[in-house]
C-alpha cells in the first residue's frame, strides 16, 4: 500500500516506524546523490545520509506544511553535507582571485555526462570549489546565501565559482578532445 | 530584466550539470536503512536517559519552591538586626566620644609634660611635623644622589633613548615629570613595557612609584608575552614595509585596475595627509582602509564605516549602524604605531564594558592584515582585515574558546556572528 505524501508526514509526526521507512524510500535515491555531490567517498556520503535522516525525523515537527516537502528534506540533508565538510575543511583558508581570464570555450561534444562522468569532474575540484559551484548551480543559493552558509565573504563566493567553472570547462574540453580523437575544436 | 545572478547559471558548463544531475540519483546501501534505524533507537534512549535529570529537577524546584516562606523570613530577620547593629553604631561612637572628653579633663594640668599626646589634633601634628621632617630630608637625599648619578644618566638616556625626569625645585610637594620625544633609533635588545601600564604614575611623598621601567627582552618574553615573531618589532620591518608598499605602487601603476573610485577617495586621502603630516611608514600598509566603507544589504540596519587618520602614528575607524534613521550601534576601533614598543596595534571594544582591547599586528600580506593577543584567554584572540575586490572584511576570531553572551550581543551589531567568531563585510563607499 503506498502511503500519500500527507499519510507520510502524520505517520513520521507520530514516529511510526513503518512512515519513516516509507519515507526514506521515497526520497533516499535523490538525497543520496545530492550527498555524492558534496563528499567526495561514498562512505562519507552514507554518514551525511544517516545523519541527515535521523535528523528529518526527529525535527519533522519543524516543517510547517508550507512550501515543497521535497525542498525541506533536501535543505536539511545539505545542511548536513555542509557540517560534515566544516568539520574537515576550512573553507575561508584560500586567496581570493581578483583578475580571472575569461575565454570563449566551444565544446562540440553532446550535451550528455553520464553520471559517472558527472562524478569525475566534480572530484577533481577542490572543496571549497565544488561546495560553491553545487550551491550556486545545482541548488540555485545566492552569493550573499553561500557566502553565510561557508562563512565566507560573497566575493570569494563569486571568484570560486568562476575558478570552478572555468576548471570544468577545461575538463570538458579535454573530454571532447579525448571522445572525438583530437578533432575537438579547443 | 534578467538577474546577473540568473544570466550566469545559463552558461553551458551550468546547463550542462543543471540536465544531467538526476543521473547521480542512486539506492544507497541495504544497510544503510538498519544503521538509521539503529542510531534513531539510540538516540530515542538517550533521550529518555535526559529525563531524568529533569524530573530531579523539578523535584529540587518542589523543594526550594516549599522553603520560599522560611528563607524569606530568615532574610527578614537578618535585615532587622543588621539594621539595628547600623542604628546602634554612632550611639556607641558617641559614648567613647564623651569618655575621651572626660580622660581630656583629667590630663589637661599635666598637659605640659613630655607625655604622648593623646589629644588627636596634638596627634596629628605631630605626625605632620615628622612627615615634614621626612620629606626635606628626603628631597634633600634626592639632590645629592640626582648630583651623583646625573652623569650616569645622561649616558643610560642617550644609549637606550629613555624618557628624562626632571625634578621640578622650586615646590616642596609637586614632581613634575616631562617625558622628551622618544629617539628614532633604539638598542634591540631592549623592549619597554606597553604604554597603558604607564598611565597611572603617582607621587607619593615626593618619590615617583609605579615608574616606568626597562626590561631586557629576555625577561619580557618570559612576562607571558610569547607573540611569535610580531613583524612591527623586528628593527627592520620598516624597510619591509617601506618596499612592500613601492612594489605595491608599482603594480598598481602598471596594471592600472584600481577603481576610479576607490583611486578618488584613496587619493583624497592621501592629499590631506599630505597637507600636514605623512603617515609614519609602518601605517602604511592601513592606507586602504582610509575613507567609507557600507555595507547597505545588512538586514538589521545599514552599517557605516569611516576611517581617518588622527596624527601620523594613528587612524581611527568609526563604525556606525543606522536604522530607520536612528544610530543603533557605534563603536571606534585605532590602528597605531607605538613608538617606544616599536609595534603596530589595534584598539578596539569586544563587548559592552567599554574596556578596550589591544591586540598587536602579528603578520601581514596583499590579502591580509591579522592582529593578535594571547593575554586574556576570556577574549577573542584574533582580528583580520581581509581584502576583497571592492571591498574588506574584519573578522573577529576566537580560535581556542567561545565568545560569552556579552561579547556575542555586542558583535552582533557585525554582519555574522557565530560562537566563535563575528564578521563584517564592507563595500567601498561610492563618493557623493
Amino acid at each position: 500500500m503506498i502511503l500519500s505524501e500527507q499519510e507520510l508526514l502524520e505517520g513520521c509526526r507520530k514516529g511510526e516506524r513503518r512512515a519513516q521507512k516509507a519515507l526514506y524510500d521515497k526520497f533516499s535515491s535523490k538525497m543520496f546523490g545530492v550527498c555524492k555531490r558534496y563528499v567526495k567517498t561514498i562512505e562519507n556520503a552514507e554518514e551525511v545520509m544517516v545523519e541527515a535522516f535521523c535528523k528529518i525525523f526527529q525535527k519533522i515537527d519543524l516543517y510547517s506544511g508550507q512550501g515543497s516537502f521535497e525542498g525541506w528534506i533536501r535543505r536539511v540533508v545539505i545542511n548536513e553535507a555542509l557540517m560534515f565538510l566544516r568539520k574537515n575543511y576550512r573553507f575561508n583558508e584560500h586567496i581570493d582571485i581578483t583578475e580571472v581570464p575569461v575565454q570563449a570555450v566551444h565544446v562540440t561534444i553532446e550535451d550528455e555526462l553520464s553520471a559517472a562522468e558527472i562524478m569525475l569532474l566534480l572530484e577533481q575540484l577542490p572543496t571549497g570549489y565544488r561546495t560553491v559551484f553545487n550551491l550556486y548551480v545545482l541548488e540555485g543559493f545566492k552569493h550573499k546565501e553561500i557566502a553565510e552558509l561557508l562563512g565566507i565573504s560573497i566575493n570569494t563566493s563569486k571568484s570560486q565559482l568562476i575558478l570552478a567553472k572555468k576548471r570544468l570547462r577545461d575538463l570538458v574540453e579535454q573530454a571532447a578532445v579525448i571522445r572525438t580523437g583530437g578533432n575537438a575544436e579547443a | 530584466m534578467k538577474n546577473i545572478d540568473e544570466i550566469s547559471r545559463e552558461d553551458y558548463i551550468s546547463k550542462l550539470f543543471i540536465d544531467n544531475e538526476h543521473k547521480l540519483d542512486e539506492s544507497p546501501s541495504g544497510d544503510l536503512w538498519s544503521r538509521i534505524e539503529t542510531k534513531l533507537e539510540q538516540t530515542s534512549l538517550s533521550s529518555g536517559k535526559e529525563n531524568l535529570p529533569r524530573t530531579t529537577i523539578a523535584a529540587r524546584k518542589g523543594i526550594i519552591m516549599r522553603m520560599v516562606p522560611y528563607i524569606a523570613a530568615a532574610s527578614v530577620l537578618i535585615i532587622i538586626s543588621v539594621a539595628i547593629s547600623l542604628f546602634q553604631w554612632p550611639k556607641q561612637n558617641n559614648t567613647l566620644a564623651e569618655s575621651k572628653e572626660e580622660v581630656e579633663d583629667v590630663d589637661l594640668p599635666t598637659a605640659k609634660s613630655e607625655t604622648i599626646p593623646i589629644i588627636p589634633s596634638d596627634k596629628d601634628s605631630a605626625f605632620e611635623e615628622e612627615d615634614q621632617r621626612q620629606k626635606i630630608k628626603m628631597l634633600q637625599e634626592a639632590k645629592k644622589q640626582a648630583g651623583k648619578e646625573s652623569k650616569n644618566a645622561e649616558a643610560s638616556v642617550e644609549k637606550y633613548g629613555l624618557d628624562i625626569i626632571t625634578i621640578n625645585e622650586k615646590s616642596n610637594d609637586v614632581i613634575t615629570m616631562t617625558p622628551e620625544p622618544a629617539k628614532d633609533e633604539e638598542d634591540n635588545s631592549f623592549i619597554s613595557r606597553p604604554r597603558a601600564e604607564y598611565n597611572d604614575f603617582s607621587t607619593t611623598n615626593g618619590n615617583v612609584s609605579n615608574s616606568p621601567q626597562i626590561v631586557p627582552r629576555s625577561d619580557y618574553q618570559n612576562q607571558n608575552r610569547n607573540y611569535a615573531n610580531p613583524p612591527s618589532a623586528d628593527p627592520a620591518m620598516a624597510d619591509k614595509i617601506e618596499s612592500y608598499i613601492k612594489g605595491k605602487e608599482n603594480m598598481s601603476t602598471k596594471k592600472g585596475n584600481e577603481s576610479k573610485t576607490q583611486s578618488r577617495i584613496k587619493n583624497k586621502s592621501v592629499k590631506s595627509l599630505q597637507s600636514n603630516q605623512q603617515l609614519d611608514s609602518h601605517l602604511k600598509i592601513f592606507e586602504w582602509l582610509l575613507g567609507q566603507w557600507t555595507d547597505e544589504e545588512e538586514e538589521g540596519g545599514i552599517a557605516y564605516e569611516n576611517w581617518r587618520w588622527i596624527n601620523a602614528n594613528t587612524i581611527e575607524g568609526i563604525g556606525t549602524k543606522i536604522k530607520e534613521n536612528n544610530k543603533i550601534f557605534e563603536e571606534r576601533l585605532s590602528i597605531y604605531y607605538d613608538n617606544s614598543l616599536k609595534q603596530v596595534f589595534l584598539k578596539m571594544q569586544i563587548d559592552d564594558t567599554k574596556n578596550q582591547v589591544i591586540y598587536m599586528l602579528s603578520s601581514f600580506d596583499t590579502e591580509r592584515i591579522v592582529f593578535e593577543q594571547n593575554e586574556d584567554p576570556g577574549i577573542p584572540n584574533k582580528v583580520i582585515f581581509q581584502r576583497h575586490l571592492n571591498g574588506y572584511s574584519t573578522t573577529i576570531a576566537f580560535d581556542q574558546g567561545f565568545l560569552k553572551p556579552a561579547q556575542q550581543s555586542y558583535l552582533d551589531h557585525r554582519n555574522r556572528v557565530s560562537n566563535v567568531k563575528a564578521l563584517r563585510i564592507l563595500n567601498r563607499s561610492e563618493e557623493k
